[in-house]
């Protein structure tokens, strides 16, 4: 009895001390953090940087290029790299800015910026772009910049302009004796209508699915934009303010993909989980990156751009840029921080990995150095569509609300075995066009 | 030893609220009681009020505000968006799922945990491995749970396939409505039963054995023994399983997400998961906040309205 | 009857007990053998449908991955050393809390009860944003701190008061007048007389606020900022490349691994509530 009741006391002091030692052991980690110390000259400014890949490479390369850019800069002491899941990436934003405890510099997606941007939530880069020696922003394609730019104002810095291609299995097209994409393109056929033959003669075929659209789950409409890019269909007008999802264009479009789904049995019905990357299905669009599902696949594929529509070879990409958040404690440092990971040298260390819009770097050398299964041959002709025709995500001004709307009810209207498209395309603008301006 | 014999000695039954005592007087007695139980309660109490202070304070607080956190303004909006809570029309749907799925879950969470307890309360060689088989879903994460179930519940997938067997033709398991709640329902279910059966287990564990001898000596069978000694016996853990999958069933958002996001349209959605909706993909902070100050008042008052009917129902809690 | 034939039929009628068993085992092992397989497939062979049962090829290399690709043994440890924690911060305080509330009962126990069970009624995503507010202030970031005390205190110290509660409750009275009797002052009737009868509670509440500490996502994702500060859910969600998606064969691979502390913990505990007051004890 004795013996319990002093394990008791021994229990409850190890338990204050190691509550003791875990708070005492934050205070140095954190204490800087709060205290925002606005970039008082001295060398001893911390940066804060967020990435969405814990990948080791990825984080060495930005933690090398952090120490580099520490010792360069007259004020920077250090810059600490964080990784988050994409996924998080509205929660850690939220309760960061809020908390007063910003991240100095992250990774942005596309469909954030312009919610960004006018909600003066970014740093402008413009000047710090310019003082910065051998930054060369006219080596940035211009077309692709747009989402960050605003007048002569730059919020961010594309680091990774990753186009959505096609990839296909060879073999199940062999087995069904059906031409496949690579034959299509050579016959100059290589067009929507066509693919949509192909792939429902695959499917009747072999019973498998002729094609998937990867990480849609019918819950992220971004990933139908290959078909409407090639329609010449956008979800909203060029300034964003007025539904386009019921267009002729866009209702042609999205026509073709309710048919394919729910009429040809060519694409996976909302539920069904089918998977290219394992052999399942006879195609799929995916971004580039992609590729690197391939490196074990026990069948032949190949890489070819998505097809083309009446509205010719459109390339849709994605896009993320480097920012400095106006919310965090040291923007003038942020900001050099991202001239300096943008600047020509520090970029080629990670282009490899995401494709960059810088034309000195967006060569077939670079996006398949670092990727086991691409070759130069493979990529030539997706970084001559992305060049030539490439158009980054449309973006609303709150686009993570339209974003949800749009989502929501494309899933209740359209996606339905029996949807008249065009009464759908109608529902899904009530839906969304309170949202836009 | 001493304690055997006054046991045996004690009157069995007889519930007393407080030992007389012998020799201080009740009223010094009653204070040191007093002071006792509080000293008892002091860190937990203490903790919580800080805890729950800086928590509850800021949600309220932040419910009369509307936040923009990209501009990072703040500004004082009094009661609107509380007005804005009971005048949105997709309140209806969100709440009639919501008070579904909870009353589905919470039902069926409680019986199935108590049956499998009782299944499990044996003692059988090797039985740790079957309690350990009930208990380890509750530790695999939500999302490898829901892949599997994305499996199962796809269309022509394997519970499809089953059905068919019994001539039951496909089911839109995930497409919305009643049907898809219900999956919900036991998905979540299927993943944490674990732990209340374990504390079913523990609960049956403590039932007096001499209680329930002298129950067989009466001649009470299977069923009046279960009826009888074990269910008064185990009515406090009952009352407490059950207020806790309420509340429990209240917050559940994570499947909502990872499945359906709520859709088509808002046909699937849970308060829970407006609430995180609201706060971390539509950055509305201040509404967010209003949901969940809503939720709470929502889950106290029903765990209170079952709080009060304890006295009717649970053997222990009668006095 | 011979003492063979006595064994014989217990034998026999346990058959149909063990075959019910086996099925629901089944049931929900499934799933987990489903995880367990996938760890050990090649990323193409994970999400094919119909799945296969045993992999193709085992790749072990999946686990080794594990840990190569993220510290994963020092946010392993990280868990462990959180879990012991909140296990420890709230068995102190809701132990005594349960104790009182059921047994000691001083004016106003009702209304404290409810006050300190409210807790579990605080959805984690609504108080997030004021709590990590409070934290950053305190200069709580990137520390276990707050995810030990605030968990502790405002969701798995209610829910471990509650079952005390409950048990407590369901002791017999006469206890408390024996332990009078033998003059033992009220500390001495708590610590030696009631707690060792309340002992398979005690295994339950440990199960659960393990399990509660060891599955929390959203809390460490907000408080932890450094990768070799983060808990195993939070790092789970990391084996994803930005490019490629999901790396599901790590992520289940890492998944089976981080079954096992709780379970651990779990078959300990059984021990407990086995060996609890029917097996010894109370027998008058």
């Amino acid at each position: 009895m004795r013996n319990r009741t002093r394990g008791a006391a021994v229990l409850a002091s190890i338990v204050a001390l190691s509550a003791a030692t875990a708070c005492s052991g934050s205070g140095g980690d954190g204490g800087d953090t709060g205290a925002g110390g606005e970039g008082s000259g001295a060398d001893d400014v911390d940066l804060r940087m967020t990435i969405w890949s814990a990948n080791p490479d990825h984080v060495a390369i930005f933690e090398e290029l952090g120490a580099e850019f520490a010792e360069s800069s007259p004020s920077v002491s250090g810059v600490s790299v964080e990784s988050f899941n994409l996924a998080e990436l509205n929660t850690l934003m939220t309760t960061q800015i809020q908390a007063g405890d910003a991240p100095d510099v992250s990774w942005l997606p596309v469909e954030s910026s312009l919610e960004y941007v006018r909600a003066g939530a970014l740093v402008d880069l413009s000047e710090t772009l310019e003082a910065t020696e051998g930054f060369d922003l006219p080596d940035f394609i211009p077309s692709l910049m747009e989402r960050w730019t605003d007048g002569d104002a730059i919020y961010g810095v594309p680091f990774s302009t990753g186009p959505l291609v096609m990839y296909f299995n060879k073999d199940l097209y062999a087995e069904a004796g059906v031409k496949n994409p690579e034959e299509l393109i050579a016959e100059g056929n290589w067009t929507w209508e066509a693919f949509q033959e192909a792939s429902k003669e695959v499917s009747d075929a072999l019973g498998n699915r002729g094609y998937v659209l990867n990480d849609f789950d019918f819950q992220n409409w971004t990933r139908l934009l290959p078909f409407m890019n090639a329609y010449g269909a956008s979800p909203w007008n060029d300034d964003a303010s007025t539904c386009t999802m019921n267009s002729p264009e866009m209702v042609e479009a999205m026509t073709v993909f309710h048919d394919m789904t729910f009429a040809d049995g060519s694409m996976p019905v909302p539920g069904q989980q089918v998977d290219f990357w394992g052999g399942q299905v006879a195609a799929t669009s995916a971004f580039l990156g992609g590729s690197a599902s391939l490196q074990d696949a026990d069948f032949e594929w190949g890489l070819v751009p998505t097809p083309a529509g009446p509205a010719g070879a459109v390339v849709a990409t994605g896009q993320a840029s480097i920012v400095a958040l106006a919310a965090g404690n040291n923007t003038s440092e942020a900001a050099e921080f991202v001239a300096f990971l943008g600047s020509k040298d520090p970029m080629a260390e990670y282009s490899g990995f995401f494709p960059p819009i810088r034309e000195s770097l967006l060569t077939p050398e670079t996006l398949s150095e670092s990727s086991p299964v691409l070759t130069p041959e493979l990529v030539q002709p997706v970084i001559d569509g992305v060049k030539e025709n490439g158009q980054v995500f449309p973006v609303a001004e709150n686009d993570a609300a339209v974003a949800d709307a749009l989502n929501s009810a494309l899933d209740e209207f359209l996606y339905q075995p029996d949807a008249d498209v065009a009464d759908a395309m109608d529902s899904v603008c009530a839906a969304i066009d309170p949202l836009l301006q | 030893m001493s304690l055997r014999s006054a046991t045996s000695a004690a009157v069995p039954g007889r519930r007393s609220r407080a030992p007389q005592p012998r020799s201080n007087s009740p009223r010094r007695r009653e204070l040191g009681r007093n002071a006792f139980g509080y000293a008892l309660l002091a860190p937990q109490t203490l903790g919580f009020l800080v805890v729950g202070i800086i928590a509850v304070g800021g949600v309220v607080q932040l419910s009369l505000t509307r936040v923009n956190v990209l501009a990072g303004t703040r500004e004082f909006v009094g009661l609107d968006n509380y007005t804005r809570l009971f005048s949105d029309p997709d309140m209806v749907v969100v709440l009639a799922n919501t008070f579904f799925f909870v009353f589905v879950l919470s039902i069926a969470g409680t019986i199935v945990a108590l049956a499998l307890a009782l299944l499990l309360n044996q003692q059988l060689p090797g039985i740790n491995f079957f309690r350990a088989a009930i208990f380890i879903p509750a530790l695999v994460t939500t999302v490898a749970w829901v892949l599997v179930w994305r499996f199962i519940l796809q269309p022509q997938g394997l519970l499809d396939s089953l059905l068919s067997v019994v001539g039951i033709g496909q089911l839109p398991w995930l497409r919305g409505g009643w049907l898809t709640l219900g999956a919900f329902a036991v998905i979540q279910l299927t993943k944490n039963v674990g732990i209340n059966m374990m504390i079913f287990l523990a609960a049956l564990q403590a039932v007096p054995s001499e209680l329930m001898d002298a129950a067989r000596v009466d001649g009470a069978g299977r069923w009046q023994r279960f009826r009888n000694v074990v269910l008064p016996q185990i009515s406090p853990a009952i009352l407490m399983v059950f207020m806790l999958m309420v509340s429990g069933s209240f917050r559940v958002f994570e499947l909502v997400l990872l499945i359906t996001n709520g859709g088509p349209g808002n046909q699937t959605s849970v308060l829970a998961f407006e609430i995180y909706r609201q706060a971390f993909r539509l950055n509305d902070v201040g509404y967010a906040a209003a949901l969940a100050v809503f939720l709470f008042a929502l889950v106290l008052a029903l765990t209170g309205i079952i709080w009060q009917l304890r006295r009717k129902l649970v053997f222990h809690e009668s006095e | 009857m011979s003492q063979s034939d006595r064994r014989r039929t217990v034998a026999l009628r346990r058959v149909p007990t063990y075959a019910l068993l086996t099925a629901v085992a089944l049931l929900f092992l499934g799933p987990v053998f489903w995880m367990i397989s996938a760890s050990l497939k090649s990323i193409n062979e994970v999400l094919r449908y119909p799945p296969t049962i045993i992999p193709e090829i085992f790749q072990w290399g999946n686990y080794a991955q594990v840990f190569t690709l993220q510290p994963f043994g020092r946010q392993f440890a990280n868990s462990v050393l959180v879990m012991v924690l909140v296990v420890a911060v709230t068995l102190t305080i809701a132990v005594p809390a349960g104790y009182a509330l059921a047994r000691v009962r001083p004016v106003g126990a009702a209304a404290i009860f409810i006050v300190l069970l409210s807790g579990v009624f605080i959805p984690p995503e609504a108080v997030i944003v004021p709590l990590f507010q409070a934290a950053a202030d305190i200069g709580w970031v990137d520390s276990f701190a707050p995810l030990v005390l605030f968990t502790a205190v405002l969701s798995t110290a209610p829910v471990a008061m509650f079952i005390m509660r409950q048990a407590f409750l369901t002791l017999p009275n006469e206890f408390e007048e024996a332990a009078v009797l033998d003059g033992a002052n009220r500390w001495r009737t708590m610590v030696q007389i009631f707690l060792p009868l309340v002992r398979p509670s005690i295994a339950s509440a440990v199960v659960f606020t393990a399990w509660f500490s060891w599955n929390q996502f959203l809390e460490p994702l907000v408080y932890l900022r450094s990768q070799e500060m983060l808990t195993v859910p939070v790092a789970l969600t990391l084996f994803e490349d930005p490019l490629a998606g999901p790396r599901w064969h790590v992520q289940m691979a890492a998944t089976t691994i981080s079954v096992v502390p709780v379970l651990i913990v779990f078959l300990i505990a059984q021990r407990h509530v086995v060996s609890g007051l029917t097996a010894g004890g109370l027998k008058s």
